[in-house]
């Protein structure tokens, strides 16, 4: 079985992410800078600002944590913001560094037609040629999202499965190696949202 | 159309009464909010009704038993008064907090909530009761008038940031007999960028569908309705 932790940075909602890893039968824990622990797959959540996550980790040493357990081969799963702070830099409340996993930016979502927050279930399309081909079955399938900053990578190839609504595209899923990017939260769309958490933990 | 499914909640109980008044027990709130995410709600509110009164907010231990089994938004509201209340919210498994009176009372809480958990996570609930021809708001579930007019409200609201408002007609609550499309109309002519979710009267699709005519994309959230099984969310998301 996957030893799988949640770094706990106290920010927003954790607990639905730990239930939903839960019951598809792992092994989880929480990770902080007081209980740090051995894993194969770490899951950064997150809810609040680019540059409140960032502030964050600088000041816990996260940044080197992360750095290191991803130069080991840990699998790491970013959702929403802990999907921005996989990128190199975010605009949101200021310029701050992000953890540079995946090149590229996080600013806000640039339109006339969408609300901000993008809120709501939204449907994703999956690429066409990805590498990892169990995503394709969650082509056309709904999520829930809310956001207004999106996550940009410089190269498209990073990108899996997007939202598009009108001319824009929102990168919904991203990954680069080990490092796994989720914009919408898989935890909270019901039993789709589950399936996608128990085929990334498989298929990493 | 996002439909949620709100649940008013009183010791332990799901309730409802008619105009905030009248409560009636109907049910238990883990039992429904499993039946309603099953049913296919796409997201879930829950509202402490005596909290403000009481000082107090006793969902925490609820959402933490129905996170279990629920995997859909859970949004909690009434008595959140700190930055600790929404941390104990968000700990306990909501992704939401919705907040009224501690609002109304210090808007600086707003920009604090904002500024600490992000916007997206802040519901701003406005109880609203027609006034002649205006629009007053409540606090305390509906127990105490503020004087504030509901359209500067919404103003002052969106412009300190928040990430949704959910807007209770008290005239219509519990009535089953349709949304306040005036005031609904009203809100239509105000530039309103944030999402609203329409909440109070709404008993059958026809009232949707009327809601559908001003906003085709915004959200209404539904109670009696679903707890008197009136209308039902695996039909509803078919149609809607």
């Amino acid at each position: 079985m996957k030893k799988i932790v949640i770094l706990d940075y106290g920010l927003g909602n954790i607990r639905s992410l730990y239930n939903s890893i839960k019951i598809v039968n792992h092994d989880v824990t929480y990770f902080s800078e007081t209980k740090k622990k051995h894993c194969d797959i770490l899951f950064i959540p997150g809810v609040g600002s680019f540059a409140k996550a960032s502030n964050i980790f600088k000041e816990k040493g996260y940044f080197e944590i992360i750095k290191k357990a991803k130069d080991e081969g840990v699998i790491i799963v970013g959702i929403c913001l802990g999907m921005h702070i996989l990128f190199s830099e975010g605009f949101e409340d200021g310029h701050n560094k992000g953890l540079d996993f995946i090149n590229g930016k996080v600013e806000k979502i640039k339109n006339k037609i969408l609300k901000l927050p993008n809120i709501g279930w939204k449907e994703i399309k999956i690429e066409k040629n990805i590498e990892k081909k169990f995503f394709d079955k969650f082509n056309n399938n709904k999520f829930y999202f809310v956001h207004s900053y999106m996550a940009i990578p410089k190269d498209s190839k990073n990108i899996i499965g997007s939202f598009k609504y009108e001319n824009i595209k929102i990168p919904s899923i991203v990954s680069y190696k080990n490092i796994i990017g989720i914009q919408f939260h898989p935890e909270k769309s019901g039993e789709i949202g589950i399936e996608l958490i128990k085929e990334v933990i498989k298929n990493y | 159309m996002r439909i949620i499914a709100r649940l008013d909640i009183k010791n332990n109980y799901v309730i409802k009464g008619i105009n905030f008044e009248g409560l009636r027990k109907v049910g238990s709130p883990t039992d429904l909010c499993t039946k309603y995410y099953k049913d296919g709600a796409d997201e879930l509110v829950l509202f402490d009704s005596v909290a403000t009164l009481y000082s107090r907010n006793n969902l925490f231990d609820i959402i933490k038993r129905i996170t279990e089994k629920v995997f859909i938004p859970v949004c909690v509201g009434g008595g959140i008064r700190s930055l600790d209340d929404i941390k104990m919210a968000l700990y306990s498994g909501a992704d939401k907090v919705s907040i009224n009176t501690s609002i109304v009372q210090n808007i600086s809480f707003l920009k604090e909530a904002n500024k600490n958990f992000g916007s997206s996570n802040i519901v701003v609930s406005i109880e609203a009761k027609k006034n002649k021809n205006n629009w007053e708001v409540y606090t305390n579930n509906g127990r105490d008038k503020t004087g504030l007019n509901v359209f500067d409200w919404i103003k002052k609201v969106q412009d300190v940031g928040c990430g949704e408002i959910i807007l209770t007609s008290i005239d219509h609550d519990g009535t089953r007999n349709g949304l306040d499309l005036d005031l609904i109309n009203k809100i239509k002519k105000i530039s309103v960028n944030v999402p609203i979710i329409f909440s109070g009267g709404i008993g059958t699709v026809k009232h949707i569908e009327e809601l559908k005519k001003i906003f085709p994309d915004e959200a209404l959230a539904l109670g009696s309705a679903l707890h008197y099984n009136m209308l039902k969310l695996n039909e509803l998301k078919k149609i809607f």
